[in-house]
């Protein structure tokens, strides 16, 4: 890493549209980051854009929190206004934070976890983010024609369907959901394939970081579990626009099917929400605690355990919706068989705390909070297993106290683990203990007294996603610790979020290699240059970095994976293992992914705005099928014509960039 | 076997757990009464397999909880690391402690497992061995409507069981998904359009009388156990509600089960087939009928006896007889049903009664004048008057 | 592939761990997910198998030996993407013009079988919004003739293009992933025309 001075030569091809959008050489400023398919700058690009949804999203649950504190409290918001509120907070933190946050890893970290240059097609991964943040813009803006959707995240049919939630609200809400799942599926290919294709030399499945590996477990839900939801969504999008009778019971449609459906999507999504923060973890113990992981094939094996028993496993969610005996306690076997392999990773986790030395770092510090409130939530879920009592239990306050555990105490405190620990790697500068540690607590204790009072609440019968409740029921005070708690939360996310700030731009500088780390990501300068690995990494064992810093801590026993003699030999021919007399070539920034997406998602607002444009029914009389439908849906129809027309143009573009020489005399 | 197996895991834990319930109770109100205080054998299996979970669950939390704080403390380095500073203990695993750990959680799956799947069952098989009545319910934006199919009665947000008689409910729906929950008797089940689902539940007399004892020793207003006072027989009330989410009023969409005794309950039933009789004079109540009728009231609703046939809203037959108004949410006093009847938007926001009979502002701003119904003060009270009589 | 592959490939650097260019392991993992959503359309379809309330019932319209005639027309297109792919892996761009052009006109040929089946079926009283029956079956053929438009439309660009030059032996990986996925989309058909058609007269 001797060398700072390189040659830039650009690349002289030439494509037919680059009179106009040219691929960009070393772009700067607004059109660099427009026009990037770094996996670094979109990895940022994610991070930044959930982290604004995440305020977003918690706005919207501190409004709620205020309007349950007391019983029978109107005049604060209306009722509607509420059930916008849980159903927008819900989507929020789930398809626009939780989901994307991880996604930013994904992007930033994967790729230098197994010395790839960037992902296997940078362009696509454009392609990902302008259409997440298009789509994610198209669902919130729905807030200002006061049309956001209010059907509750689950959007159980028929309350979806045209005769019970007349207006755009549906629409922004199935547009809106159905252009994130074109995201995240395009994305999730693309990371399948990187981690497939693009290891180092070296790099076998055995020898992959733990969070590789969970990115690899997600990606694959992803592509398997989106399609359910697509479809579901596309029968409700006909049942709303072409009067289909998919979830209309009157014409022998099953509402039950969409519940079926959505679960089929919606319990892998559970666990798309919660592997990659448990990889996390994963990560961050063993460095924090100064001993390998416990158990790393059983920790992999879980992970893929669990993502593929997510299948099997979605009737819990509908116990009451009268499935019959059998399916019933099918389905309740088959999630307590899942608390198995989860169980699997806690007990791995605690067996690396045992006999290290730890550290109490923030990053560790939201790690130890995620197994204990991550511990709290399995716990409760087992409970919901128990298919006798989860008729009790469901749609009550016990499960908005169980799924918070798992989603704010496991998947957004393994978040924010990961958010201290990388941050050094993306900014070149460390977060501040002393805030920190100020975070973690106030979040931690306000976390607890916001979400542990609930489960008393649900058993006491307190149902969820009611808009205020009778002063008679006795919840009064509960309630008022609840919200006490959540705004301890809100305190804790105003100070992360200064303090980010305030580091980013003139925080202490992290210097190389900052936790003593294991993973190869931080065998390289941080922030990373932009080709990451000058020379490609050759990995000889799991957490290659650490044991090329202490060799004599290379355990010679019975599990091949760390044992040196296990190198495989990589053929240089195949995968260039360094920089040649071609130099690092770096490909060039592009516009028309920003634009294919931008396209899409106007073509969608053009299909929530459809009611603008339908003809009067007189004149329309006149006019045949097709110009109706011409009229009604132009926008839509031109938003998709221009992203179509910007892939075809995406397809023709030249390779491009440019070539990265380094001085021949500092490999010497 | 099952139950008594259950009953000994169950019963120190239950009594643990309602002791610290008890401490969150403090200073709240007494009556909370949820489902870890079953009032009948359904929510009493339910919540006897729910502590065989909580047990176990308890058990893995203070033993692997315990040794998380143990190596937290023990193995927390303080100060500086070095270079020299001495690296911990490198291995990376052991095969026998994560085959014994894997071993022991499939064990502890299994002991919840069993009484599941016997739960399961049970709670989802009729009883064989007695008469079972049952109840026809219907949920619609956000009322509930009861009919006896057996009896002829038909009843809005309010039903009646007999203590100690297993009663089916045959769930449907006229429009959107709903729950039927009553807490401490059993679990809920949704209405599900389309298809045909059903809850067996029933109450326990002295189940029922030991909480109503332990509800007034402890000097708790025991609103949801008692009748009320003035009402005609002795029981007592529980609360329901709907816990799908079906839109705007949904937190609004409650019921009430009274629960009678075996002759109580024929008599309710002979009251509630009968036509209403007023308690006003002839002429007040023709008064009340002639605003009922100028208001179009009869166009959704039903009072047996005279032309109001309507089908959409609640039967109003025997409006005066039942505990609360609104679905639930509001005691059935002459001043609440007046405001109810003037003001129905406030309360429940978006229902149908005000939305296609009141004048309103919608969500736009725009003013919808579906003016029908203008009630003035002096009508509201005339009406009110009519209604609460009805008994 | 990689023994012989890549001499096929025209960037080397696209050739990764597995020794399989990046791009024919994303057709596949694609392809994957596809089949959820074709698993989720039949599954919808078969759910509401004799569920409709209003007519016409599939045995009164469907046509068999029509809708065979169509179904083998379309097998047979992917014997002639099978040839168009060794055509361009020998270099034989004339051949390989002709079976790609011939694979779009049979693929053209299955989307009139479908349009003149739409069309017909309409007549006789099958709509969209009429029955769960229409919705699920128009939806669930549809989003096939979807896939096989596409699919015809993306044959007819690699045909035009390889008259730019942008079609030759180092890129036919170009063609073997269209290739992948017409074969996919054939199979597809397979499964639809047995679940929906044949399972009249089975079941």
């Amino acid at each position: 890493m001797s060398s700072e001075e390189m040659h830039i030569e650009p690349a002289p091809e030439k494509g037919f549209f680059d009179n106009i959008f040219p691929r960009q050489v070393e772009p700067k400023g607004l059109i660099g980051w427009l026009t990037t398919i770094d996996h670094k700058r979109i990895g940022i690009l994610y991070g930044v854009t959930a982290l604004f949804w995440f305020l977003v999203g918690g706005l919207e649950a501190l409004m709620i929190r205020i309007q349950l504190h007391t019983s029978d409290f109107r005049g604060f918001i209306s009722a509607e206004t509420y059930n916008s509120l849980f159903t927008m907070h819900g989507t929020t933190m789930i398809f626009l934070v939780v989901m994307p946050l991880a996604v930013a890893f994904f992007n930033y970290v994967m790729p230098l976890q197994i010395g790839a240059r960037d992902v296997a097609f940078p362009r696509m991964n454009a392609f990902s983010y302008w259409m997440f943040l298009f789509a994610s813009i198209l669902l919130n803006i729905s807030w200002f024609f006061g049309e956001a959707p209010h059907m509750s995240w689950v959007g159980y049919a028929p309350i979806t369907e045209i005769q019970y939630t007349p207006g755009m609200a549906g629409e922004f809400w199935i547009i809106g959901l159905q252009l994130l799942g074109v995201a995240s599926i395009v994305g999730s290919l693309n990371f399948i394939t990187t981690i497939i294709n693009m290891r180092a030399p070296g790099m076998t499945f055995m020898r992959m970081p733990v969070f590789s590996w969970m990115t690899l477990v997600t990606g694959f839900l992803i592509i398997l579990a989106f399609p359910a939801i697509t479809i579901c969504l596309a029968e409700l999008m006909f049942d709303r626009l072409f009067g289909t009778n998919f979830f209309q019971a009157a014409a022998g449609g099953l509402p039950i099917l969409w519940q079926h459906l959505f679960w089929v999507f919606g319990h892998p999504e559970v666990y798309i929400l919660i592997l990659p923060p448990m990889g996390m973890v994963s990560e961050i113990l063993p460095v924090f605690s100064r001993r390998p992981l416990f158990g790393y094939p059983l920790i992999v094996g879980s992970g893929i355990a669990i993502g593929l028993m997510g299948f099997t496993v979605w009737s819990h969610h509908m116990f009451t919706s009268g499935l019959g005996n059998i399916a019933t306690a099918a389905f309740a076997l088959t999630t307590m068989a899942i608390a198995v392999p989860t169980g699997v990773k806690i007990f791995n986790w605690i067996g690396t705390l045992y006999k290290g030395q730890l550290i109490m770092a923030t990053p560790m510090l939201f790690s130890l909070g995620f197994i204990y409130q991550f511990m709290m939530g399995g716990f409760s879920g087992l409970m919901h297993a128990n298919a006798v009592h989860d008729l009790q239990q469901h749609d009550s306050y016990f499960i908005v106290a169980h799924f918070h555990y798992v989603l704010i105490g496991g998947a957004l405190f393994g978040t924010f683990a990961g958010l201290y620990y990388w941050f050094p790697k993306v900014t070149g500068r460390k977060l501040d203990e002393k805030f920190g540690k100020f975070v973690f607590w106030f979040l931690f204790v306000g976390f607890n007294l916001t979400f542990f009072p609930m489960h008393w609440l649900g058993l006491n019968g307190m149902p969820r996603r009611i808009y205020t409740y009778s002063p008679n029921m006795g919840w009064d005070t509960i309630n008022m610790v609840c919200t006490f708690g959540a705004l301890l939360m809100a305190v804790a996310v105003v100070v992360f979020f200064w303090d980010l700030f305030r580091t980013a731009k003139s925080g202490q500088v992290a210097g190389f290699d900052p936790w003593d780390a294991r993973t190869v990501e931080w065998s390289i300068p941080n922030p990373p240059p932009v080709y990451n690995f000058k020379d490609t990494p050759q990995v000889k064992c799991l957490d290659d970095f650490w044991y090329a810093k202490y060799p004599e801590t290379m355990v010679h026993d019975e599990d091949e994976t760390m044992h040196p003699s296990d190198y495989v030999a990589a053929d240089p021919a195949v995968h260039g293992h360094s920089h040649d007399d071609h130099g690092i070539h770096m490909p060039g920034g592009s516009w028309f992914p920003m634009f294919a997406a931008l396209g899409f998602c106007i073509g969608g607002f053009g299909i929530v705005m459809h009611g603008f444009f339908i003809p009067d029914p007189v004149a329309a009389k006149s006019m045949s099928t097709l110009s109706i439908l011409l009229r009604e849906y132009w926008l839509a129809i031109l938003g998709g014509l221009m992203g179509v027309a910007s892939v075809f143009a995406w397809a023709m573009e030249p390779i491009g960039g440019y070539n990265i020489h380094f001085k021949e005399e500092d490999n010497k | 076997m099952p139950k008594r197996y259950l009953k000994a895991v169950s019963g120190p834990l239950s009594r643990i757990l309602l002791a610290l319930l008890a401490i969150l109770n403090t200073g709240c109100v007494n009556e909370v009464r949820g489902t870890l205080n079953p009032l009948g054998p359904v929510a009493e299996r339910q919540m006897s397999t729910f502590m065989v979970t909580l047990w176990v669950s308890l058990g893995m939390f203070v033993v692997v909880g315990s040794f998380l704080v143990y190596c937290l403390v023990k193995f927390h380095h303080k100060g500086e690391i070095t270079k020299d500073t001495p690296l911990p203990d490198q291995s990376h695993g052991n095969a026998l402690t994560e085959i014994g750990l894997i071993l022991i959680s499939v064990f502890l799956v299994g002991i919840i497992a069993l009484p599941t799947v016997q739960g399961v069952f049970y709670v989802g098989t009729l009883p064989s061995d007695q008469k079972v009545y049952e109840v026809n319910v219907t949920g619609l934006q956000w009322w509930w409507k009861f009919e006896y199919p057996e009896y002829g009665v038909v009843t809005a947000n309010e039903i009646a069981i007999p203590a100690g008689r297993p009663v089916k409910f045959n769930l449907q729906t006229a429009d959107v998904l709903h729950s039927f929950w009553v807490p401490r008797l059993g679990g809920k089940m949704d209405l599900n359009p389309g298809q045909d689902n059903w809850l067996w539940l029933q109450a326990d007399p002295e189940m029922l009388a030991a909480d109503a004892k332990e509800l007034s020793t402890s000097g708790g207003s025991p609103r949801w156990a008692h009748l009320p006072a003035d009402y005609p027989f002795q029981g007592y009330v529980l609360y329901g509600q709907c816990a799908e989410y079906c839109g705007s009023s949904h937190a609004f969409m409650q019921f009430r089960v009274l629960v009678l005794d075996d002759a109580n309950f024929q008599k309710w039933v002979e009251w509630q087939k009968s036509d209403s009789k007023s308690t006003l004079t002839a002429g007040e109540v023709a008064q009340g009928q002639a605003v009922f009728m100028k208001n179009k009231c009869q166009t959704c609703h039903t009072v047996r006896g005279t032309n109001a046939k309507g089908l959409v809203g609640p039967d109003l037959t025997h409006i005066g007889s039942r505990t609360s108004i609104a679905a639930g949410w509001l005691e059935n006093t002459p001043e609440n049903l007046g405001h109810w009847i003037q003001k129905p938007g406030e309360l429940k926001p978006e229902n149908i009664m005000y939305v296609t009979g009141y004048q309103h502002t919608d969500k736009w701003g725009g003013l919808v004048n579906n003016s029908q119904i203008v009630v003035t003060d002096e009508e509201r009270d005339v009406l009110a008057k009519y209604l609460y009589s009805l008994k | 592939m990689s023994a012989h592959g890549s001499h096929l490939i025209e960037n080397p650097h696209e050739i990764g761990t597995t020794g399989l260019p990046h791009r024919k392991i994303m057709m596949w993992l694609f392809l994957a997910s596809d089949c959820m959503f074709f698993g989720a359309l039949i599954s919808t379809y078969l759910i509401y198998r004799g569920r409709s309330i209003a007519g016409p019932t599939p045995e009164e319209i469907f046509d068999i030996p029509l809708t065979s005639t169509s179904s083998f027309v379309l097998l047979m297109s992917s014997y002639l993407m099978v040839l168009a792919l060794a055509a361009i892996e020998r270099n034989d761009l004339t051949k390989f013009r002709v079976y790609c052009l011939g694979t779009a006109f049979f693929g053209s040929i299955f989307l009139g079988f479908q349009v003149y089946e739409f069309t017909h079926f309409y007549h006789a009283g099958l709509t969209l919004h009429g029955s769960v029956f229409g919705s699920s079956f128009y939806v669930l053929t549809g989003t096939h003739g979807c896939h096989v438009a596409i699919g015809v439309l993306w044959l007819l660009a690699l045909f035009f293009y390889s008259f730019t030059g942008g079609v030759t032996q180092r890129r036919a990986l170009d063609v073997e992933i269209a290739g992948l996925y017409w074969h996919f989309v054939d199979i597809v058909w397979i499964v639809i025309f047995v679940a929906v058609y044949l399972l009249e007269y089975i079941i």
